[in-house]
């Protein structure tokens, strides 16, 4: 009987109504694969100005001394819709790759991307990995604001080649909080990055104002001066922005 | 619990602002006071830092400016009664309120001293507990964020440990293919060091290491007045399961090596 409970709790629709009751939360899945390589959703921008740099180490020739591994990156705009992807086999122990406008053909536009390790090598066969990476946001030509990734968001199962999605869970109703702890008192502007990290519709607002977002679509909200604070509420367990601050061309980017 | 710090010195100066709120049950704890610490003579001496303001939203965060920061100061969240349990020779995990999940943020905002340069950048500042407690050696990628393009580039290594002293280890810049050592800096604990890399060296295979004891490395850039500031992680942090503390361990002693 225990155990038949603990398979309900533990099924997709108990983790939500878990969430949705907070009796005994669950913001991640614990059940990722070994042999995996997990990845933040890494925003990039390339609207209004902005380049943005990725910079990311070779983890397996670190860590491992694998030296036929291979990264992939996948990209996708705002709307989720798949862009291109780019396979990386020449790796130095750290690496960096420009997305500006033409390395999308000309689009000036926003949205994420992920990055995956691959290798067959069997020294990774009981490890998950999940590269931390680095994003540079350069706003008029001006230098790189750089800020690291800040979430699991989906892996790559190097045994059975499959992708995994939804390491961050829902509930069924908006009853997740997240306050952002800091004062956004003195700036000219103020941007909250959003990118749904699940494959489920979520529904939040940012003090009070009500937005949704589907799977894996992103969307930059913008911060009123006179909002000092900003409180996110949704379905979502971990549905944090990165930010951008700005004073007149001048700006700041990190993760809330 | 986490401590917080600042920096101020000739080149950059900081805004610390630490929230008296948790991430995901935003009301404000009243109960909760601002303190700060620093070594003298071997004891930690500590202050309550009073602040008062008339805002409603600066009533939910502890605002430091300027030259409220020192750089052998660290600065922590506690009640009256969480300081009686205060060692002057030992720092103490004094209460869970920065204990959150997700993590509980501050925000070190630098910019320059020099106010004819306008830029910022932010991070969070935490500095967790389990990390004063222990001895160990940094292993940080340079090139991951030190930019080659920049005017200049620093690394912002503050070390906080447990005891009141103020003793100097080495850190140094290492070429960890070629396994010679390029830079060697003099290290103040329980301080903000501010270093500064040399362009040449930022390079895919040059490493920051320290050689006795912990902090936490954070990347300055700056050019043409603008600043960029961010940390690495711990090289563990990129493994999260099997033998990730031995698989670290094999690497931070190879690289060890060139240094001793």
């Amino acid at each position: 009987m225990k155990s038949l409970i603990r398979f309900i709790a533990n099924s997709e629709f108990g983790v939500k109504l878990r969430n949705t009751l907070n009796i005994k939360s669950q913001i991640y899945n614990k059940n990722i694969p070994r042999s995996s390589s997990i990845s933040d959703s890494f925003a990039w921008r390339t609207d209004n100005t902005f380049k943005t740099i990725f910079k990311f180490s070779d983890i397996l020739d670190l860590f491992y001394n694998i030296k036929n591994s291979y990264v992939e990156l996948s990209f996708f705009n705002k709307n989720n819709k798949f862009i291109k992807s780019v396979k990386i086999n020449d790796l130095h122990l750290s690496n960096s790759l420009l997305i500006d406008k033409d390395f999308f053909s000309g689009l000036e536009d926003y949205g994420y991307f992920n990055i995956f390790h691959h290798s067959d090598d069997p020294k990774i066969s009981n490890d998950i990995i999940s590269n931390r990476c680095y994003l540079g946001f350069s706003y008029k030509e001006n230098l790189y604001s750089f800020v690291h990734g800040n979430a699991f968001i989906t892996y790559f199962n190097n045994n059975n080649k499959t992708i995994g999605e939804d390491i961050i869970k829902t509930s069924l109703i908006k009853n997740q909080i997240y306050k952002i702890q800091k004062c956004f008192d003195g700036y000219d502007r103020v941007e909250l990055f959003m990118t749904n990290p699940t494959t489920k519709k979520i529904y939040f607002s940012v003090n009070n104002n009500k937005y949704k977002l589907n799977s894996k679509c992103s969307k930059i909200i913008y911060i009123y001066k006179d909002e000092k604070e900003a409180i996110i509420k949704s379905n979502c367990t971990f549905l944090r922005p990165v930010v951008f601050t700005y004073k007149k061309n001048y700006i700041d980017v990190h993760h809330s | 619990m986490n401590y917080f710090f600042g920096i101020n010195n000739d080149i950059i100066k900081s805004k610390l602002v630490i929230p008296k709120f948790q991430n995901r049950s935003p009301n404000t704890n009243k109960d909760i006071k601002l303190f700060k610490c620093y070594p003298d003579n071997n004891e930690w001496k500590v202050e309550e830092i009073y602040k008062d303001t008339n805002s409603n939203y600066k009533n939910n965060f502890f605002i430091l400016n300027d030259l409220e920061i020192a750089n052998n100061e660290i600065y922590f969240l506690a009640t009256k009664n969480d300081l009686l349990k205060f060692d002057k020779y030992k720092l103490e995990d004094y209460n869970d309120f920065t204990n959150t999940i997700p993590d509980f943020r501050a925000n070190l905002e630098i910019y320059f001293s020099d106010k004819n340069k306008l830029g910022f950048s932010s991070y969070q500042s935490e500095y967790p507990f389990r990390m004063i407690k222990i001895k160990g050696s940094i292993l940080s990628s340079v090139s991951s964020i030190a930019n080659k393009e920049a005017d200049k580039n620093y690394i912002l290594l503050k070390n906080i440990f447990e005891k009141p002293v103020q003793q100097i280890f080495n850190g140094y810049l290492v070429d960890i293919k070629q396994k010679i050592i390029l830079e060697k800096y003099n290290l103040k604990m329980n301080y903000s060091n501010l270093l500064t890399i040399n362009n040449n060296f930022i390079k895919p295979e040059v490493y920051f290491i320290t050689d006795q004891f912990l902090g936490i490395p954070v990347y300055i850039s700056e050019k043409n007045g603008h600043l960029s500031m961010e940390h690495t992680h711990p090289p563990h942090t990129n493994i999260l399961t099997g033998n990730r503390y031995k698989v670290v361990k094999n690497l931070k002693e190879e690289i060890n090596e060139i240094i001793n």
